[in-house]
């Protein structure tokens, strides 16, 4: 007889925590370690009412991916792969290792992972450097929530993301606001069909451009490759209008990791990066964060990490990086786990399962260490406590809170470089400013078709460019080819939703040729 | 609950066309489950005695949630049941695929029922081994709806909620410390809340396409809140019935006339309300043609991200992933308007049922099934022919068309998207007509 299991679970997609039910179902004579799974509509939950973007529609196959433990790039059982870990973090030295989550784990697992690193006065990197770039007076105000249904109630909606594409669950709040008579602005070189108004605006020019009230939302997102000075212009302007904000954030966990890491000591990706080419970092620990996932450049990663000693990877989808790491503990898939993550609104959410494998690989780790006794319960109640919670509750987001940061400056080496527009008009190639219009790094471990860049008509004609062809886009590291498609974009402007290797923050320069 | 008089009817009165009164012997499931429990003894009993191998029904979480589960276990069968107005779901999708060994028992609204007959014809659900114990259904409401307007409108907290019952356009809550709050769904539709919109208008309230239609209205007298009125259909429904008898697992009563005649006024209330809300809702869009109506479907879908979630919910969709829609879902592509819901409208306009499903999980709040029911109601209108309601494949596969007669682009036409070409309008309604008195002959 088939056996079916229903997860009330959440999406991993993004730190919005959609939530949703995984079906998972094995055949009588099937491998119970390979189920069919498929993924249902959960109507009664409050982020997103049943809804699933894309990404979540697809979950049955990121989900496919499953990790196997391995040592030395043997199948092994997850014992012997915690023992590995175990023996390779005792011999290596302190001064030498990095230990990186982004939030794709439990608040429980990142506390566990936290102790562990702790053991070598390591910090838990989270990549979200951004911390850095603002007086600790700010971080407060950077880690604020509020519901979804603060933008329905808004009179002004200013959407400083695109929702058909990023964070896709706002885009029904943002359409019921307006169905209420809000007006929404779109700040952005994409023109959205949803907006009144459509603004392609440099940070600088928010202050005089927009005029928002104690009535309005600003929804941004933050994450490890934000521009600072975006966020201090979106900051500024909430703070003189009065007007609710939240930043959304790339992972599911987004929000718990970097409320349990310390901000002051976190390093860019690229800033990790670097450490791995100097040498610097011998031993790393990756707890379901892939650096070659994360970075804009797969190739580089993977030629960093052969500096290390020892790659150590806990994973709960299998993914590039745990193709080459020394020792994977393969944990439960994300569905599977029990435990918390902490959503972008500050909802504290369930994980839904009844496993807690990972927590017990790095308890276990941990104990091999001299941390001992790492219990789940205690563990729990200690991350909760640190959100100021006592309990998981769905139906309760954090309440808006005005933003109250005073005059601050952004810490030196965090300005943005402005770059000079381009002005030359060159036959059949031209320069343009790129941009992303979606965090690039969102939903991993997903292929999508986004293999094209957004042009507007006239770039397009200027390009000489024909239908269903492709263009070449010139970076500073090197030449691709790709795909376009004609969208409602501002002058100068190529968007992308795929990697680009050598490209990370808006307005990079780009040269592009039929 | 009163003691109840031995009944009067034996197995012997359960034939197809029988009206009858029921309920569960078991006090506390007549407890548990709505209108005497009759239903949920019926799919215990099925299982218990082995006239089904499993029962599809739903696992209840909460006042607003409940999981479609396929069970074999009869104590699983007997904790699930109740009213659940706020959980929208279409059970047919739930069905194991394709055509197997198992018999099933479910629980259908009829929608529900609707959509199992439509996956039977494609082959996707052996109906010769499914039981289908129908429900009758004035329409759901989406949980989202329900809380919201429990805070705003009724003033309460939802987790205080206990249960929830229809009785007389009223929606009843009961809270924990024992108070009911009712308030009428006309009431509640005029500030927005209330039914989902399909619900409103949808034109079938009594399951006769299923092996037994139930349901609480026409229970009068004692019987009234503790009994089901339940009309046997089919030989399978009589089956079921007689089987949940002799287990011991219910009791029937012949209907009384006035019951009868209290469950028809009921229906045909029901239905005129329903025609009234259709009027309202596509008068509108039936009155743009041309490019207006071109403009009206483009501003409709054009926040459409193509996620597929419509496509995978749709109970009458058997299609697979690999299909003519969604070869149009590239990201690539810069169409004015969205070609997988152009490929849809038509793909399912002899289909679709207004079941709500697609526009239910639509994260981008697109009046899909609206804009679905804008193809799908001229084609069944022009072929007098409704989906779901039995086994008869559409009247168009059926019988050959007359090539002269155009009649193929007859839903087009209706649908606004063709001009009138068919010379031979008065013959082709005269054909329909002759149609719907079972001569035969072209559309």
């Amino acid at each position: 007889m088939i056996e079916e299991k229903v997860y009330s679970s959440i999406c991993p997609g993004c730190g919005l925590g959609c939530g949703l039910y995984i079906r998972e179902k094995v055949e009588p004579t099937g491998d119970k370690t390979k189920p069919e799974l498929s993924v249902d509509f959960r109507k009664n939950a409050p982020v997103n009412a049943g809804k699933l973007c894309r990404f979540g529609m697809n979950l049955p196959i990121y989900y496919g991916k499953i990790p196997n433990s391995k040592v030395k790039g043997k199948k092994s059982s997850l014992k012997e792969a915690v023992a590995a870990a175990a023996k390779a973090l005792k011999a290596a030295s302190k001064e030498n290792m990095a230990f990186l989550s982004v939030g794709m784990s439990t608040n429980e697992e990142q506390l566990a992972f936290s102790a562990l690193a702790k053991t070598f006065s390591c910090p838990v990197e989270t990549g979200m450097e951004i911390y850095a770039a603002f007086p600790e007076t700010v971080h407060k105000a950077l880690g604020y929530g509020t519901g979804l249904e603060e933008i329905e109630a808004s009179k002004q909606v200013f959407l400083f993301i695109d929702p058909y594409v990023s964070y896709p669950l706002v885009l029904r709040r943002v359409l019921k606001a307006k169905r209420k008579g809000a007006k929404v602005t779109a700040v952005g070189p994409k023109s959205l069909p949803l907006a009144d108004e459509n603004l392609s605006l440099e940070p600088a020019e928010y202050g005089k451009s927009l005029a928002p009230t104690q009535a309005s939302i600003l929804l941004s997102d933050l994450h490890p490759y934000s521009d600072p000075t975006q966020i201090k212009a979106i900051l500024e302007l909430a703070e003189t209008s009065g007007a609710k904000l939240l930043f959304l954030r790339p992972f599911v966990n987004s929000k718990g990791a970097t409320r349990l890491a310390k901000h002051t000591k976190q390093r860019s990706f690229e800033k990790l990066l670097k450490a791995l080419e100097a040498g610097e970092i011998k031993t790393l620990f990756c707890l379901d964060s892939d650096l070659s996932e994360l970075s804009l450049d797969p190739k580089r990663v993977k030629k960093a990490l052969s500096n290390l000693d020892t790659l150590i990877v806990q994973a709960s989808r299998s993914s590039p990086l745990t193709e080459f790491a020394d020792i994977v503990i393969g944990a439960e898939p994300f569905y599977q786990k029990k435990g918390s993550v902490l959503n972008a609104e500050g909802r504290l959410l369930k994980t839904g399962g009844d496993s807690i494998l990972g927590f017990k690989a790095l308890a276990e780790l941990a104990k091999a260490l001299g941390k001992e006794g790492l219990d789940f319960a205690q563990v729990q109640k200690k991350a909760f406590s640190s959100f100021g919670l006592s309990e998981t509750d769905e139906f309760k987001p954090e309440k808006a809170k005005p933003i109250s940061c005073g005059n601050f400056e952004l810490r030196a080496g965090f300005e943005k470089k402005e770059k000079p527009k381009n002005t030359k008009k060159e036959e059949q190639t031209q320069k343009a400013h790129f941009s992303y219009n979606f965090t690039p790094f969102m939903w991993q471990g997903l292929e999508d078709d986004c293999n094209f860049v957004e042009l507007n008509i006239r770039l397009v004609q200027k390009l000489g460019l024909s239908k269903g062809g492709s263009l070449n886009l010139k970076t500073p590291d090197g030449e691709t080819q790709m795909r376009f498609k004609v969208s409602a974009l501002a002058e100068g402007v190529v968007l992308s939703e795929k990697k680009i290797k050598g490209l990370v923050l808006p307005r990079d320069e780009v040269e592009l040729s039929r | 609950m009163p003691e109840r008089p031995e009944p009067k009817a034996k197995a012997g009165v359960i034939k197809v066309g029988a009206k009858l009164i029921g309920w569960a012997t078991d006090a506390k499931l007549r407890e548990k489950g709505a209108s005497g429990g009759l239903v949920t003894a019926l799919l215990a009993a099925a299982l218990k005695k082995g006239l089904v191998d499993k029962v599809l029904t739903l696992k209840k979480i909460s006042e607003f949630e409940a999981v479609p589960v396929l069970t074999s276990e009869v104590e699983e069968v007997l904790q699930s049941g109740g009213s659940m107005h706020s959980v929208p779901v279409n059970l047919a999708r739930y069905l194991p695929e394709g055509i197997g060994e198992q018999r099933i028992a479910l629980p259908a609204k009829p929608c529900d029922a609707r959509a199992v007959i439509e996956r039977a014809k494609r082959n996707a659900v052996d109906l010769e081994k499914t039981f289908l114990i129908g429900l009758n259904c004035g329409g759901s409401i989406h949980p989202e709806t329900t809380r919201k307007m429990l805070k705003t409108v009724y003033r309460l907290d939802p987790e205080e909620i206990s249960g929830e019952e229809i009785v007389k356009g009223k929606l009843i809550f009961f809270t924990k410390d024992g108070k009911e709050h009712a308030i009428s769904i006309d009431e509640l539709e005029e500030k927005g809340l209330g039914r989902r919109e399909n619900c409103r208008y949808c034109s079938v309230k009594i399951p006769i396409n299923a092996d037994l239609a139930c349901g609480n209205w026409g229970v009068t007298g004692a019987f009234a809140g503790q009994g089901t009125f339940v009309e046997v259909r089919t030989e399978k429904g009589a089956k079921l019935l007689r089987n949940a008898l002799e287990a011991g697992f219910a009791k029937v009563e012949p209907a009384e006339e006035k019951g009868i005649r209290v469950r028809e006024k009921i229906n045909r209330i029901m239905l005129k309300l329903s025609e009234k809300n259709r009027q309202e809702i596509f008068s509108p869009i039936e009155a743009k043609q041309g490019p207006e109506r071109l403009k009206y479907f483009q501003k409709a879908l054009e926040n459409c991200i193509h996620c597929g979630a419509c496509k995978a919910v749709c109970p009458v969709c058997t299609c697979g992933e690999d299909s003519k829609c969604t070869s149009y879902t590239s990201r690539e592509d810069s169409y004015k308007i969205s070609l997988f819901h152009l490929v849809r409208f038509l793909h399912l306009s002899d289909s679709c049922l207004g079941c709500g499903q697609c526009e239910d999980v639509c994260p981008a709040e697109i009046p899909l099934t609206r804009l679905y029911q804008c193809f799908a109601t001229p084609v069944r209108e022009a072929f007098d022919y409704m989906p779901g309601m039995s086994a008869q494949t559409p009247p168009y596969f059926a019988l050959k068309l007359e090539k002269e007669c155009g009649c193929q682009h007859h839903g087009l036409e209706k649908a606004g998207l063709e001009e009138s070409s068919c010379a031979k309008e008065p013959e082709r309604e005269g054909k329909r007509e002759g149609q719907r008195q079972g001569q035969g002959g072209c559309c």
